[in-house]
C-alpha cells in the first residue's frame, strides 16, 4: 500500500543557546505492508519521531515520505494517509462525545463513508476492532481502558490511513488486556495490509509484533535489522544492555529464607 | 556549574528527556548557571513592566484627550467667558498639535510632571504629594493586617480540615468567610460609620487626625480581603498537604511540628507570596472607596472629587500613580517569587 | 446503603439555600419594577426622611420615597448590570483566551501577550479610563466592569484550554482532519464549560458588588435612575440623620453577594463531584464481617515479622463506601522479599499503604490481625506509632519526582527523623554519604546539598531507597518502586534493593503490576484480584505453573522473548471489575474459562494446594500442565 521513508530526520526543540536535538539525523525505511518496531527508553526520541511521522512535529532537517510523497505536501495532508494511535486511551478520546460520534465525525471530515452511509461505517469499524455496535453510544468514561484503546484504533482507521503509527499503545493498559490489543494490531495489519510504525519500550512485544526492529538511543538509531536478529544477536552495546536488563526469574538469587 | 557537569555523567541524555516528555526534569535551563537564569528573568520581567507602563501612559494620554468634548469647556462650565477658556487652553498647551502635546506630556512625565488641574491650575503633583502618603499608609496597614490574620488562619484551617476531617469547622469557616466576602469594603465602612458614629462613639469615623482614626478604615479594608485570602490560603494549604512528598514525610513518622513547619510550610510560601501581591494591588484600589466613606484625605478622595468635577487631568494623573504603584507591586512580588523559587520551580519552567 | 449522586445531593441545605436565594432574586428582578416602580420613584413631600413605621417598613428617604419599594425595584437594574458585565467579560474572554487554541501558534502567542498586558491594567484604571471616555453612567459602568473582568476570564480559559491543547484528543482531532470550527465547538468548549460556568456564577456576585461600588462613588448609575450602590451613595451624606436609608440597600447587596457566592460553590461542588462525601463520611462504615481466618491463622509463629489476617479497607465516596481491599492475609519472615502482583483496582497498593498505616484518615481499615514483630499496629495511635515503630518500617514510593519534597535538600530528607538523630547528626550525614555511594550515585557529598530537581529520575529513586535504608528498617514496603523507571535503571534499582535486604537482613514487601519484576526479585508472590488474594506461591511454584486460572492466564498472555511469533497471544476476555461492583462468588468467574455455577455464587477461600502454594479457587489447575511458553 504505502512505504514509509524517513530521510535524515532531525527534530530540534528550543531556540538557539538552549536548543536540544531530540531526533538526530534518523533515517529509516519501512517497506509497504510491514511492521517496524522502534524500541528505546524514555528520552530516546522515539515518541518525538512518531509525532514527526504523524505530521505533528516539524522537522529541522530531513524529510519524511509516505508512499513517495512528502508528508508536508498539501495533497498528502488532505489525504491523511498517516494516522497515529496514542499511548493513553484515557486522554486521547474526547470525554464529551460518544465514541460513535467521535468516529462518525472523522468519517464525515474525510468523506470516508462506505456504501451503507456513516452509521453503517461506524458499526463496521467498531466491529473491526471487536467491539459491539452498541458501544458506539457510550462515552469514553463508560468504557474500560482496553475498550477505549480499541475505539482509538477504530477512529484512526476511520480516516482510511495507509500508514499507522502506534506509540506505546499497550503500556497504559492492564496486563490482562494487553495481549488482546496486540492481537488486534496483528489482525488489522493482516486484513488491511497497513504499514505500521510500532513504538514500544518492551522488547518482547516488539519481537512478537514487528518484522524489523530499530533501536533508538539519545536521538539516534543505533541498531536495526530483522527483529529476531536484533534480539538474539544484538550488535550494539546499548541493545545488549537493554536485553540484559530484562528481569529474569530468580535473577537476584532470592530464595526462600 | 558543578551540578550541571555530573548531571550529564549520570544520565546520558537529559536534554532528550526534556524534549520527549515535554515535561523537563531539570534540563535545558539548568545547564546554564541558576543565577544567570534568575537575572535574565528579572531583566525580562522589568522590561515587560516598562512596556506596560508605556502602554498605560499612552492610553491615559489618548483617553484624556479624547474625552467627550472640550475638557476646558466642560470643567469651567458653559458660562465661562471665551477669553478665559482660550487662556486656560494655551496655559495647558491644548492649542498645540496632538503629537507635540504627546511629546510634551511624555517629557513632563519623565520629569515627574503629571500635568495641571483644569479647574484650578494646580499641578497634579502637588495634589499627589500631600495625599499619597496618607493613602499608602492606609493600604500598607490593611495589607499587613490581612496577611497576619488571613494566612495563619487559612493554613491552620487547612491542617485541621485535611482529608475531610472536622466537617463542622470547614462548614463554619466557609460560612464565615463567604459571608464576609459578600460585604464590600464601602458597605462595611458605612456600617462602621453608623455603628461608631451614632451608637458607640469611641473611635473617630472621619478624617485622619489621630492614630485611632486608622482603626476603622483599616478594618473596613482588611476584613473582606482577609476572608478571600484565608479561603485561598486554605485551598493552597490543602493542596500542599495532599502532595505525595507529604506522604513520604509521614512515612518517616516525623513529629507533627516538623511535618508541617519543615515539610509543608516552605512549599506554601509561593502561594502565600502570590496572594500578598494580589492583596496589595487590590488594596491600593480599594482605598479609593474607603477614603470616600471615612472622609480620608487621601488620593482616592481627591480622585472622586476630580471625577465629579470632571477635572480629567487630575483623574488621569492620579490614575497613573495608582497604575504605577500596582505594576511595581506586581514586579516586586514576581522578582521575590523568582528569588525564592530559584532552586525549584524556576529552573523547571 | 448506596445512594445515587443526585439523590444524595438534592437535599443539601446549602443547595436549597442557594437555589431559593437566586430564584428569589430573579423573580424580584422580573416583577419588582412593575409592582413597586411607581412608589419607588414618586417623591412624597409629606413624608420626608421618615424613620421606619407601619406605612413605610424601612422608612423613607430625603425625598419621601419608600426605601423598601426602592430597594425591591432596584433589584432588576442591579442584577441586569451584573449579568451584562459578566456576559461581556465571558464573550471577550473566550475570544482572547479560548479561541486561539484552534487558530495556531502565532495567533496564540500574540493574544497571550495581549492578555498579559491587559491583566497588568489595574481594575480601577480601566474603570476610570472608560468613565473619562464615555462619561459616567450605567452603560459605562457595565462596559468598564466587563473590560475589567475580561482578562480574568481570558486567563481562566487560556489555562483551561492549555490543558486541552496538549491533550491527545485535540491533537488527534487535528490529525484526523476535524475542522477548526468543530474543534472549537465540540472539543474545546464542552471541555471547559463546567469550570467556566462555576466561575461565571461566582463572578456575577463579584460584579454586582463592584458595580454597586462604582455607583456608590458616582461613577455608575446616575440619578434619577438608581441601583443599590447608588442608593447607598445617596444615603451616606445623611447617615447621621437617617441611618435607616442605608440598611436596606446594604442588606440587598450582601444577600445578592451571598446568593451568587453560594450558587457558585454549589456548582463547583457538583462539578468536582465532591459535594456529597460530607454525607457519606457521616455514614458509619458498613460493618461487613471480616473474612474467614486464613490457613494457619492464630498460630503464633515466632518467626513471622509481619502477620496480616483478613485486612479490609474501605473509603467513603459520593455513593457510599468503596472497598478496594476486601480480604487480604499475608505473612513475612525476617529477610524475606515478598511480591504482591495485581492489575489496577486489585487493591495491591492500598494493601501496602494500610500495612504502613499511611491510608487517608477518612478510610476504615479493619483486620483480624495486623502484627509487626509482636506489636499490634492497628492498635497504635500516631504518637505511639512514632515511638514504638518509628522508622522500623520504611516505605519506598512509586514516583521519585513527586515523593521527594522539592523545597528540602536531599541531605535533610535523608537524615531527618532518625532514631539517634539528636545525638550525632554528623554520623547520619556520613552514613547518608556512604549509602549514596553504595547506590552508585556520583559525588554523594555534593548531592546532600542539592534539591531533588537537580537530580535525574533514576537518582531520585535511589535516594528514596537510600531513605528507607538510612533507618535500617526491619521491613521495607515498596510500592511500584521501578514503574517510573527505564529498563536499564530498573535493573540497577532492583539489584540495589535486593542487596540492601540481603546485607541488612531487612524484609521487603514489593508491590508491582509487573510479574516479571517480582519473579526476578522475590522468593514468594502474592497474586491479588479485585481486593482479594487469589493465590500465594513461591517463585518456583509459579514457574511450574500456578494453580489459579487467573495467574495462569496472566502469565500466558504476556509476550516473552520465547513467545511463538506465528500464533495469536493468549488473551483474557473482559476486564477487571470495578471495586464498587458487588460480586457474589469468585470475582474472576466472569472472565474464567473454567468457571462453573458454583464459582458465581460461592466465594472460594484460600486453601493450601501444593507444598508452597495456597489458592482460592474451586477448580484449581495442577502444576506442570502449563504450556512451555507461559513461563516468564
Amino acid at each position: 500500500m504505502s512505504t514509509l521513508d524517513i530521510e535524515s530526520a532531525t527534530v530540534v526543540f528550543g531556540r538557539k543557546g538552549a536548543a536540544v536535538t531530540a531526533v538526530d539525523d534518523v533515517s529509516l525505511f519501512i517497506p509497504s505492508g510491514t511492521v517496524l518496531g522502534l524500541v528505546g527508553e524514555s528520552g530516546s526520541g522515539k515518541s518525538t519521531l512518531a509525532r514527526a511521522v504523524a505530521g505533528l512535529q516539524p522537522l529541522a532537517r530531513g524529510r519524511i515520505l509516505a508512499g513517495g510523497t512528502d508528508i508536508r505536501d498539501r495533497g498528502h495532508r488532505r489525504a491523511r494517509a498517516v494516522q497515529m494511535v496514542f499511548q493513553d486511551p484515557y486522554t486521547s478520546l474526547n470525554p464529551r462525545m460518544t465514541v460513535g460520534a467521535s468516529i462518525a465525525e472523522v468519517i464525515r471530515a474525510n468523506d470516508a463513508a462506505g456504501p451503507g452511509g456513516v452509521d453503517r461505517s461506524v458499526a463496521e469499524l467498531l466491529d473491526s476492532v471487536r467491539l459491539p455496535a452498541a458501544a458506539g453510544g457510550r462515552y469514553p468514561g463508560q468504557l474500560s481502558g482496553g475498550m477505549r484503546q480499541r475505539v482509538a484504533v477504530a477512529r484512526a482507521l476511520a480516516a482510511r490511513p495507509k500508514i499507522l503509527v502506534a506509540d506505546e499503545i499497550t503500556s497504559a493498559l492492564d496486563a490482562s488486556v494487553q495481549s488482546a490489543v496486540l492481537n488486534l494490531v496483528r489482525e488489522i495489519h493482516r486484513d488491511l495490509g497497513l504499514t505500521i510504525l510500532f513504538i514500544t519500550h518492551n522488547l518482547a512485544v516488539v519481537r512478537y509484533i514487528a518484522d524489523a526492529t530499530a533501536v533508538m538511543y539519545q536521538g539516534r538509531i543505533v541498531e536495526q535489522g530483522p527483529s529476531h536478529d536484533v534480539i538474539t544477536r544484538p550488535r550494539h552495546d546499548y541493545t545488549r544492555r537493554l536485553i540484559d536488563s530484562l528481569p529474569t526469574p530468580g535473577e537476584f538469587g532470592a530464595a526462600a529464607v | 556549574m558543578s551540578v550541571v557537569q555530573h548531571w550529564h555523567r549520570e544520565t546520558p541524555s537529559p536534554q532528550h528527556g526534556a524534549a520527549e516528555t515535554g515535561r523537563p526534569e531539570a534540563t535545558g535551563t539548568s545547564r546554564r548557571r541558576p543565577a544567570a537564569v534568575w537575572w535574565r528573568f528579572v531583566l525580562r520581567r522589568a522590561g515587560r513592566t516598562l512596556g506596560s507602563l508605556f502602554v498605560i501612559v499612552s492610553v491615559a494620554f489618548v483617553v484624556v484627550r479624547l474625552s467627550a468634548g472640550d475638557p476646558v469647556r466642560q470643567a469651567l462650565g458653559p458660562t465661562a467667558p471665551p477669553s478665559l477658556i482660550a487662556e486656560r487652553r494655551a496655559q495647558l498647551g491644548l492649542d498645540l498639535p496632538l503629537w507635540r502635546q504627546y511629546a510634551d506630556y511624555l517629557g513632563g512625565l519623565l520629569h515627574g510632571d503629571l500635568g495641571t488641574s483644569i479647574l484650578t491650575g494646580q499641578p497634579v503633583t502637588d495634589v499627589v504629594e500631600g495625599r499619597l502618603p496618607k493613602s499608602l499608609a492606609l493600604a500598607a496597614l490593611a495589607v499587613l493586617v490581612t496577611l497576619l490574620i488571613a494566612v495563619p488562619v487559612g493554613l491552620t484551617t487547612a491542617v485541621l480540615t485535611r482529608e475531610g476531617r472536622r466537617r463542622g469547622l470547614e462548614l463554619g469557616f466557609n460560612g464565615a468567610t463567604g459571608l464576609t466576602t459578600a460585604v464590600p469594603e464601602f458597605l462595611l465602612g458605612t456600617g462602621l460609620v453608623i455603628a461608631f458614629g451614632i451608637w458607640w462613639p469611641v473611635l473617630p469615623v472621619a478624617g485622619s487626625d489621630s492614630t485611632a482614626s486608622y482603626v476603622l478604615p483599616v478594618l473596613a479594608l482588611a476584613a473582606p480581603s482577609s476572608a478571600v485570602i484565608a479561603r485561598v490560603a486554605r485551598v493552597e494549604g490543602l493542596k500542599v498537604l495532599g502532595r505525595d512528598y507529604m506522604r513520604t514525610a509521614r512515612s518517616k513518622r516525623l513529629p507533627t511540628a516538623t511535618l508541617y513547619l519543615r515539610h509543608a510550610l516552605p512549599n506554601m510560601l509561593t502561594a502565600v507570596l502570590t496572594l500578598a501581591g494580589t492583596t496589595a494591588a487590590g488594596m491600593v484600589a480599594a482605598t479609593a472607596l474607603v477614603e470616600q466613606v471615612f472622609n480620608w484625605p487621601g488620593l482616592g478622595y481627591a480622585l472622586i472629587q476630580a471625577i465629579s468635577g470632571r477635572d480629567y487631568n487630575i483623574v488621569g494623573g492620579i490614575a497613573l500613580v495608582y497604575a504605577t504603584l500596582i505594576i511595581l507591586i506586581n514586579l516586586f512580588v514576581d522578582v521575590l517569587l523568582a528569588l525564592l523559587d530559584r532552586r525549584t520551580t524556576l529552573l523547571e519552567r | 446503603m448506596p445512594k445515587t449522586r443526585l439523590g444524595a445531593a438534592g437535599a443539601t441545605p446549602t443547595r436549597l439555600l442557594a437555589t431559593v436565594l437566586v430564584v428569589a432574586l430573579v423573580v424580584l428582578a422580573v416583577i419588582g419594577p412593575w409592582i413597586w416602580g411607581d412608589q419607588a420613584r414618586v417623591p412624597d413631600p409629606a413624608h420626608l426622611a421618615q424613620a421606619p413605621s407601619g406605612a413605610h417598613l424601612l422608612g423613607t428617604d430625603n425625598l419621601g420615597r419608600d426605601v423598601l419599594a426602592r430597594v425591591l425595584t432596584a433589584t432588576r437594574r442591579s442584577l441586569v448590570m451584573a449579568v451584562g458585565a459578566t456576559a461581556l467579560a465571558v464573550v471577550l474572554g473566550a475570544l482572547v483566551g479560548a479561541l486561539p487554541v484552534v487558530l495556531g501558534r502565532r495567533v496564540q502567542r500574540v493574544l497571550a501577550s495581549v492578555l498579559t498586558t491587559w491583566m497588568a491594567f489595574p481594575v480601577l484604571l480601566v474603570a476610570l479610563f472608560t468613565t473619562i471616555l464615555l462619561g459616567p453612567g450605567a452603560t459605562t459602568a457595565v462596559i468598564a466592569m466587563g473590560l475589567t473582568m475580561t482578562p480574568v476570564f481570558g486567563r481562566l480559559m487560556q489555562t483551561l484550554t492549555a490543558g486541552i491543547e496538549s491533550s491527545d484528543y485535540l491533537v488527534a482531532a487535528r490529525m484526523l482532519g476535524i475542522s477548526r470550527r468543530r474543534q472549537f465547538t465540540r472539543y474545546v468548549l464542552p471541555n471547559i464549560a463546567e469550570p467556566v460556568l462555576v466561575y461565571i456564577t461566582l463572578n456575577i456576585g463579584g460584579a454586582l458588588l463592584a458595580l454597586s461600588s462604582l455607583s456608590f462613588l458616582g461613577l455608575g448609575v446616575q440619578a434619577p435612575d438608581f441601583d443599590w450602590g447608588r442608593m447607598l451613595g445617596d444615603a451616606l451624606p445623611a447617615v447621621y440623620t437617617s441611618p435607616w436609608t442605608t440598611v436596606a440597600p446594604g442588606a440587598a447587596i450582601v444577600v445578592a453577594g451571598i446568593a451568587f457566592g453560594l450558587a457558585g460553590e454549589v456548582l463547583a461542588g457538583i462539578a468536582r463531584g465532591q459535594d456529597s462525601p460530607v454525607r457519606a463520611a457521616r455514614t458509619p462504615a458498613p460493618a461487613a464481617a471480616l473474612g474467614t481466618p486464613p490457613p494457619g491463622a492464630g498460630e503464633h509463629t515466632t518467626a513471622a515479622l509481619l502477620t496480616v489476617e483478613n485486612l479490609r479497607v474501605e473509603f467513603p465516596t459520593a455513593g457510599g463506601w468503596t472497598t478496594p481491599v476486601r480480604d487480604v492475609s499475608l505473612r513475612l519472615h525476617p529477610g524475606e522479599i515478598v511480591g504482591v502482583v495485581g492489575e489496577s483496582g486489585s487493591g495491591k497498593s492500598v494493601t501496602a499503604m494500610a500495612i504502613a498505616r499511611l491510608t487517608s484518615s477518612t478510610g476504615s481499615v479493619r483486620s483480624r490481625r495486623l502484627d509487626f514483630d509482636g506489636t499490634d499496629l492497628a492498635a497504635l495511635s500516631d504518637s505511639e506509632l512514632r515511638e514504638r515503630i518509628g522508622r522500623r518500617i520504611a516505605v519506598v514510593f512509586q514516583d521519585p519526582s513527586t515523593f521527594l519534597n522539592p523545597a528540602l535538600r536531599i541531605g535533610t530528607q535523608l537524615t531527618e527523623g532518625l532514631p539517634d538523630h539528636g545525638g550525632a547528626p554528623a554520623g547520619a550525614r556520613n552514613k547518608a554519604v556512604q549509602l549514596l555511594d553504595r547506590l552508585r550515585i556520583t559525588r554523594p557529598e555534593t548531592r546532600l546539598g542539592q534539591y531533588p530537581n537537580e537530580l535525574s529520575g533514576g537518582m531520585r529513586q535511589r535516594v528514596l531507597i537510600a531513605m528507607a535504608q538510612m533507618a535500617e528498617a526491619d521491613l521495607i514496603i515498596a510500592d511500584e518502586p521501578t514503574t517510573a523507571l527505564d529498563m536499564t535503571v530498573q535493573h540497577h534499582v532492583l539489584r540495589t534493593l535486593h542487596e540492601r535486604c540481603h546485607e541488612d537482613g531487612s524484609a521487603a514487601l514489593v508491590v508491582s503490576h509487573d510479574i516479571g519484576v517480582l519473579t526476578s526479585l522475590c522468593s514468594r508472590i502474592v497474586v491479588m484480584y479485585a481486593g482479594r488474594v487469589v493465590e500465594e506461591l513461591s517463585v518456583d511454584a509459579l514457574l511450574d505453573g500456578p494453580a489459579h486460572p487467573y495467574t495462569r492466564a496472566l502469565l500466558a498472555s504476556l509476550p516473552t522473548l520465547d513467545t511463538e511469533v506465528e500464533k495469536p497471544l493468549d488473551t483474557i476476555p473482559g476486564h477487571p471489575p470495578h471495586p464498587d461492583e458487588p460480586i457474589a462468588g469468585c470475582a474472576y468467574a466472569a472472565r474464567c474459562t473454567r468457571a462453573e455455577d458454583r464459582c458465581r455464587t460461592d466465594l472460594p477461600t484460600l486453601t493450601p494446594g501444593t507444598a508452597d502454594a495456597t489458592v482460592a479457587c474451586w477448580f484449581p489447575l495442577t502444576p506442570r500442565t502449563v504450556t512451555p511458553r507461559s513461563a516468564t
